[in-house]
């Protein structure tokens, strides 16, 4: 199991953190006299050899955070180590680490070699050595023959090659990403994923990532952390995250998911959809939720099966009011009886579907992922 | 391409605004070299006397060509008029340059009010920043002569330069300079490497349009020019005084030149860069 290796892996390298945020707090007075707090306690180890991907909505201080890294922003309190270095009085230019720009910020002035081999001058590298080491940077991005190009005579793809190269010559102990692959087509931006992936193995240096893009960080980091208003929401493998997300607002913002709030009341969930949900007695002992608890259900539209209305397997009662066809599956939108939307994926293409149809749905409990807590009741999110 | 009639009345308003323009130019151009000593609007015939005369090789002294006596002052008065234009260019430039760095790097209170009072002395009207400046002179008790000229032409020239290199700063991308510190390179070889580059075209184009207006300088220099300290535009003012000579058309011509030879360069050296970047 993936999530199984991931937590055995980083185990072995406990103790090689490379990077350590502790209580990291920063907020910027507005133009409007307000004041927004960008970072509100973020903790965040990060170990050797390890691709940490930063996912959140617009806003929430990922980039923040990044700059905070790499000394371009201070912290109001809190403080940042680097392999084991604080970083608190250390300027930009004294750190460790490299970052990837989200414009790339490639130096126009220069040829593609010349802005690789700009760290390694600056780091008083001589200059044979120099070229080397930046050629055998640019043939690692595959870029080996533009050399002597300037970087307007590039795609936007290429340019994106020369600022990873122009940032991992350098061997830092770190390297911070912002974003690096928004601008790009999703083709290339697919290849580009891949080929991060590749670079990151070969030269083990610990990557910190931010995108957007949801698939983008499940597919590629071995932790994720999701950020919402200035925190750390949840801090974990892709699928520990998708599988057991901690918060409703890592449920509703990593992959679809249908959730249900009610109270526990003998092993089953009493909500307002009606029928009481059974919940899986292993997990409410694990977790100590006992009879009474306001806790919110979890569950994904993959793990909802299609059964007769008045089969005797059906948990959910629910009538079709859209369907949408996805080329291997298709994607159901149902209402229950309570009004509320819920999300069902059904793989086979074949089962005759039409809207106004009533259908039943089942579900394995233990599929059934549950978050302490509650808030007003919502459907499908 | 099909020509119909509001077409070739756009062509001839196009020749007419050139004429407007130019005519006055390049008549001067053309009087500089007529020999008719009395009335320069009637061609006699070609000549280069007038451009000898200035240079002090007139080969006949006539009752026409009698004005050889001020070569010596018209020479003194462009030698002024170099050093003060070259001094009071380069120092503006780095005195503008700086500033405009200074309010571009550091966030600073009442950004907008520097601002402001970096450019109002390009606005102001000439006669009153003379007025003021010969009284502030004079007053603290400083000789006029060439230094007060180079001085006064620095408290305007420098928000030309200002203007200009701010404009160019704020086309520049701030994650450059992040990414060369990002990179490990010092504060100063950032600048040396990365900001001066960008912003060198702004910096010498505000040279040399610097140069240019001090050389042309009148009202202001007028003022606080003093008796010994004559530049060439407060010359040739004088000169005009005592009646409007041919030699002035080739003086007229001759600065013209050099204006063009100038501003030509710096859109050059311009153009070259900006391809390179
Ligand atoms: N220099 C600044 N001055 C004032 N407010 C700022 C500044 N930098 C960031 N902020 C604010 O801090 C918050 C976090 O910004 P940040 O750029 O870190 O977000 P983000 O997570 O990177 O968003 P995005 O995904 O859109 O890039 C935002 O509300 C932003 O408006
Ligand atoms: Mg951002």
């Amino acid at each position: 199991m993936p999530a199984a290796q991931q937590t055995a892996s980083r185990t072995n390298t406990t103790n090689d953190v490379v990077l350590s945020i502790q209580c990291a707090h920063r907020s910027f007075k507005t133009p409007e006299g307000g004041q927004v707090h960008a970072l509100r306690g973020v903790d965040l180890d990060i170990f050797e050899n390890e691709f940490v991907t930063l996912l959140g909505p617009s806003g929430c201080g990922k980039t923040t955070l990044l700059r905070c890294i790499s000394g371009f922003e201070r912290l109001d309190s809190g403080d940042i180590a680097i392999g084991g270095e604080s970083m608190a009085r250390r300027p930009a230019h004294k750190r460790p680490v490299n970052t990837v720009f989200q414009s790339y910020a490639l130096f126009p002035h220069m040829t593609v070699l010349q802005n690789i081999g700009y760290g390694l001058e600056a780091a008083g590298v001589g200059r044979r050595e120099r070229i080397a080491r930046s050629e055998e940077a640019l043939e690692m991005v595959g870029l080996g023959d533009m050399g002597q190009r300037r970087p307007e005579q590039l795609s936007g793809g290429q340019q994106q090659r020369v600022a990873l190269a122009r940032a991992i010559v350098n061997r830092p102990r770190l390297l911070l990403l912002d974003e690096p692959l928004s601008a790009l087509d999703r083709n290339l931006r697919q290849q580009m994923q891949i080929e991060l992936k590749r670079l990151q193995h070969e030269l083990g240096i610990a990557f910190v990532f931010v995108t957007h893009d949801q698939e983008e960080a499940l597919t590629m980091s071995d932790r994720i952390a999701i950020f919402n208003g200035g925190r750390i929401e949840q801090l974990a493998s892709p699928r520990e995250i998708y599988d057991h997300p901690a918060s409703e607002f890592v449920a509703r913002f990593i992959g679809e998911s249908n959730l249900f709030s009610g109270k526990i009341a003998d092993a089953t969930l009493i909500s307002s959809t009606g029928n009481p949900l059974p919940l899986c007695s292993k997990q409410l002992d694990l977790r100590n939720f006992d009879n009474g608890r306001q806790v919110t259900a979890v569950i994904r539209p993959e793990h909802l099966h299609l059964c007769a209305p008045e089969a005797p397997q059906a948990q959910l009662n629910a009538r079709i009011t859209e369907v949408i066809f996805l080329g291997t599956e298709y994607q159901l939108i149902c209402t229950l009886n309570d009004q509320s939307l819920i999300k069902v994926r059904v793989t086979d293409v074949n089962t005759p579907l039409s809207v106004g149809q009533n259908i039943g749905l089942s579900y394995a409990p233990e599929q059934l992922h549950l978050i302490a807590g509650s808030t007003p009741l919502r459907g499908a999110a | 391409m099909h020509s119909t009639f509001s077409t070739r009345l756009l062509s001839l308003y196009g020749v007419l605004f050139f004429l407007f323009i130019y005519l006055p130019i390049g008549l001067i151009f053309v009087y500089s070299f007529n020999s008719n000593p009395i009335n320069m609007m009637v061609w006699q015939s070609f000549t280069f006397d007038w451009y000898r005369t200035i240079f002090g090789f007139s080969a006949e002294v006539t009752e026409a060509t009698l004005y050889v006596e001020s070569t010596d002052q018209l020479i003194g008065a462009v030698q002024n008029s170099l050093i003060v234009a070259s001094v009071a260019a380069s120092l503006s430039t780095l005195l503008g340059t700086a500033a405009a760095l200074a309010l571009y790097r550091f966030r600073v209170r009442l950004e907008g009010f520097y601002r402001a009072l970096m450019m109002t002395p390009m606005m102001m009207p000439d006669i009153v920043l003379g007025i003021a400046l010969l009284i502030f002179f004079v007053s603290i008790g400083i000789d006029l002569g060439v230094t007060t000229i180079m001085i006064g032409h620095c408290t305007f020239l420098i928000s030309y330069v200002f203007i200009i290199v701010s404009a160019r700063l704020a086309g520049m991308d701030p994650s450059l300079e992040e990414a060369s510190a990002d990179l490990g390179a010092t504060p100063f070889t950032t600048f040396r490497r990365i900001t001066l580059p960008r912003i060198l075209p702004g910096v010498m184009g505000g040279l040399m349009l610097a140069f240019i207006i001090s050389m042309d300088d009148l009202v202001i220099t007028y003022f606080i020019s003093g008796v010994d300290a004559t530049t060439l535009p407060v010359f040739i003012l004088s000169m005009i005084r005592r009646g409007v000579k041919p030699e002035i058309n080739a003086i007229a011509s001759m600065l013209l030149m050099f204006s063009i030879i100038v501003a030509s360069l710096g859109i050059y050296l311009r153009a070259r860069s900006e391809k390179r970047l």
